[in-house]
């Protein structure tokens, strides 16, 4: 059974959508079985936006969508895949 | 914007130093190393780090356009007039004065009544950098679409954006970043983040109404409503988070050139957490007066710290400092020796 954290992947999508120049190359792939990984690809140009300085940004991005997944009953990790 | 000067053992030190006095975090940190801490060659003579330190500006643009540009977009004439005047030693007045009013428009009443007084003397008291972490978010809330209040403060003719920077004395930007572009500039990113948080707690399943106070070169975005401790976090990390968010969008989105300093709270966390430290370092402080013991505090972060030194401050027969590095910085409160 594969795990599920819809809330969590909603706030996720809603951030990096917000954050990035080109929104349509989004892309997150939700792995893993008792806790949910997803995997955030975006456009080459972008990755500095979502990361930020000393990950600062990233850090953030992860704060968030774990207190989302506070209703989603799961725990989940984010990925920000080159 | 005043530049300050600290020192320390190493360069660390004297940043961390730095981030105390001007009550920031460390990304908000702009320095100049001035001197590197050196030993004389036999490692007698030991020669302090020294650095030069500001809260970054985060306007990289000149804007003197903007001067020249109404400001009152909304709210109708909240912030009219008063190019005649940053006549910058008259702005202490009491409240309630009105007797200038005849001096010149008649809509710069309304200015200077947004000036947090309290703050304004604290951070004089404390003989600290702009305080940037300690807005009094409690005084003059301005909603969107409501006219601003008018409190009858002013007592001179002037314009308060500007008046109140040289009140403060310390929080004086660059001449190019006009009070009235710091206004406008700040309106547009209240929009920007209150859509932001808005979309975002609604995506979280939270239901919060979100309110914006724009408070001199302050943007302060409130989400407000009942069981929002999901959106605030432990110890206010997921605040903190929402909080670089949003800086970042309006970064984007301003191209760099974002004016002022933005304070993103949820429920009332930032304004309940100065409240209890304020509480919490009176008596602590009374404690250390008691038996004459000096205390050291938890860990905190600079922003906390400052609301300690600057609480502390106020309270005659003892001092502040802070130690340790990082993470492990705390406040040390001692009885001030005679």
């Amino acid at each position: 059974m594969s795990a599920e954290a819809p809330t969590a992947e909603g706030v996720l999508a809603f951030l990096i959508r917000t954050i990035v120049e080109e929104p349509d190359a989004v892309h997150i792939e939700t792995s893993g079985d008792d806790r949910c990984k997803f995997s955030v690809t975006v456009a080459d140009g972008d990755m500095g936006r979502v990361i930020g300085k000393r990950g600062r940004v990233a850090n953030a991005i992860r704060t968030i969508v774990r207190a989302a997944a506070i209703s989603d009953e799961t725990e989940i990790d984010v990925d920000f895949v080159d | 914007m005043e530049w300050i000067e600290t020192t320390g053992a190493t360069v660390d030190d004297a940043k961390e130093r730095a981030l105390d006095r001007l009550g920031v975090a460390e990304d908000e940190l702009e320095y100049e190393i001035l001197a590197e801490a050196s030993r004389s060659m036999l490692g007698l003579k030991k020669t302090d780090a020294r650095l030069r330190a500001r809260v970054r500006p985060r306007q990289s643009l000149p804007r003197v356009e903007r001067r020249d540009r109404d400001r009152n977009r909304r709210g109708g004439g909240s912030r009219g007039g008063g190019r005649n005047g940053r006549n910058k030693g008259n702005s202490r007045g009491e409240g309630g004065k009105q007797e200038s009013t005849g001096r010149g428009n008649r809509r710069k009443q309304d200015d200077g009544s947004q000036r947090p007084r309290k703050d304004a003397d604290r951070s004089e008291k404390s003989g600290n950098g702009p305080n940037r972490g300690s807005g009094d978010r409690s005084s003059r809330r301005r909603r969107r679409g409501e006219s601003p209040e008018t409190v009858g403060d002013v007592g001179s003719g002037v314009e308060s954006t500007g008046d109140d920077r040289a009140d403060r004395g310390r929080n004086d930007r660059s001449p190019a970043s006009a009070p009235k572009g710091v206004q406008m500039e700040l309106e547009t990113q209240s929009e920007i983040v209150e859509e932001f948080v808005a979309g975002l707690l609604d995506e979280m399943g939270l239901d919060a109404r979100v309110v914006s106070t724009i408070q001199e070169d302050r943007l302060s975005v409130e989400a407000q409503g009942l069981n929002l401790g999901l959106a605030i976090g432990h110890r206010g990390e997921t605040v903190r988070a929402i909080t670089e968010i949003a800086r970042t969008i309006v970064q984007r989105r301003s191209e760099g050139a974002a004016v002022g300093f933005l304070s993103v709270d949820v429920g009332g966390y930032r304004e309940r957490r100065r409240t209890f430290l304020e509480e919490f370092a009176r008596n602590q402080a009374e404690a250390v007066l008691g038996d004459g013991r000096a205390r050291a505090l938890e860990a905190m972060g600079s922003a906390d710290r400052k609301v300690i030194h600057d609480t502390v401050s106020e309270i005659d027969g003892v001092e502040t400092e802070s130690e340790g590095s990082d993470r492990d910085r705390r406040v040390v409160i001692r009885p001030v020796a005679d």
